[in-house]
């Protein structure tokens, strides 16, 4: 005899409102996020667009995780990382911090972007985790797969070389007033 | 020191989200839609056709053995010849064949890499790599160049001959795009491509091939990297799948 369980389903309209918040809510911060780590909002904005095809391809999984936008944030870092290791993407975003050192329109994200250029790309992970996304050094870890005390490790590192480097420029800021 | 550091940095963050929070621009819901429901139509006609061809194989073969109590033998010419045939559809029927058996699909690597064999065509992305008639490479190609990563015998249709699964790796930087492909011979014992399993560096396909086995069954089992991975193993997500012949298609079965 086969016993037919009531199935606790989402309305299909419920599920789709549901996909729809949290693009809204997630699409912005998590591209602010990778733009900070990759260095190119472009890219950013693809990386972030991609995730949120991932997971709309697998809704219906997805959105009985207790935390889907953590999901959609790991393979967005995912994609960043790996797109990231490739050699022309690693080259285009040192040429551009380059070019936006000349052109671009605001002195503080340069500094940043500049700044953020400089440091390692696990460290620079762990930094633009802790401070843009305000993931917890647990957090931090569980997305990237590593110990805490790696993820500790990175921040500290990463903290310490990118506090110097903005250090240095705000006094020679003011050195050249 | 590190307090300070910490109201600089935090300092820093604010006014880059704050200058560049205007510039982001959101494709949108509609796009995401549009997007998945574009590689889901692509996706049913690259296993459709799959499909067709795998189905049209042995109904040919028995249409030419009017006893039909042999093996449905492969024609021909049915898709990926060794060498490129520019309609095959529209070429007459080959006379039926004397040999009614099916031909062994079984490849090694020395026999697939000793000729060349039809690849399918790459992702847009990875455009880049080879495909078409591709002189596959067993190490140490140049970049773009296919590698066969591992090759499996198995069953991959409804004779009971076995074929060949072959991952194919084109060295393209990092990521590097994967593409199972299935193998088989025709009565001539030249190498011909029934077709794409899976991979070819899609978006929403797998990143690469950790492992393939060949199903009890029938099929491959395969576990695959999936979500975005680089080259940092522990910062990846694994499935594990099952594909095989489900009498129609050849789909994946888990």
């Amino acid at each position: 005899m086969t016993v037919m369980a009531a199935a606790a389903t989402i309305p299909i309209a419920e599920s789709q409102r549901d996909f729809d918040d949290l693009y809204a809510v997630a699409y912005q911060g998590l591209t602010l996020q990778l733009y900070a780590y990759l260095g190119d909002l472009s890219e950013a904005q693809d990386v972030v667009q991609e995730a949120f095809c991932r997971a709309y391809s697998k809704w219906k999984t997805i959105s009985g995780y207790q935390e889907p936008a953590a999901w959609v944030r790991r393979v967005a870092w995912n994609l960043a990382t790996s797109r990231f290791r490739k050699q022309k993407v690693a080259a285009t975003f040192w040429r551009k911090q380059r070019v936006e050192h000349l052109e671009g329109p605001s002195p503080d994200r340069v500094a940043l972007t500049r700044a953020l250029a400089k440091i390692p790309a696990q460290q620079r992970r762990a930094v633009v985790l802790h401070y843009m996304a305000q993931l917890s050094i647990v957090e931090i870890a569980e997305q990237e797969g590593v110990a805490e005390g790696t993820v500790k490790s990175w921040l500290s590192r990463g903290r310490a070389a990118l506090g110097q480097q903005l250090q240095d420029r705000k006094a020679k800021g003011r050195n050249d007033v | 020191m590190s307090e300070h550091y910490d109201e600089l940095i935090g300092e820093a963050f604010g006014e880059f989200t704050s200058a560049a929070a205007p510039s982001v621009r959101a494709a949108g819901t509609a796009a995401v839609r549009s997007t998945v429901a574009h590689r889901r139509k692509a996706r049913l006609m690259t296993f459709s056709v799959l499909g067709a061809l795998l189905l049209a194989v042995p109904v040919t073969a028995l249409a030419a053995n009017p006893w039909g109590n042999n093996g449905p033998p492969h024609m021909a010419a049915s898709d990926g010849p060794t060498t490129p045939v520019p309609s095959p559809s529209a070429e007459p029927s080959p006379p039926p064949p004397r040999q009614v058996q099916s031909p062994d699909g079984r490849i090694t690597l020395d026999q697939l890499t000793s000729v060349d064999v039809t690849v399918p065509a790459w992702a847009k992305d990875f455009a880049r790599c080879k495909s078409g008639s591709v002189r596959l490479k067993k190490t140490g190609p140049a970049q773009n160049d296919l590698v066969v990563n591992a090759v499996v015998h198995t069953n991959l249709d409804s004779d009971p001959q076995l074929e060949t699964a072959a991952v194919l790796l084109c060295l393209s930087g990092d990521p590097s795009p994967e593409m199972v492909v299935a193998f088989d011979r025709d009565h001539d014992g030249k190498i011909v491509t029934l077709g794409r399993i899976l991979g070819g560096g899609g978006w929403d396909d797998v990143d690469f091939v950790q492992t393939m086995s060949a199903r009890p069954d029938g099929g491959i089992n395969v576990r695959a990297c999936i979500g975005g991975c680089g080259s940092d193993p522990t910062d990846n997500m694994y499935q594990n799948r099952e594909y095989a012949w489900d009498g129609s298609e050849f789909a994946r079965v888990k």
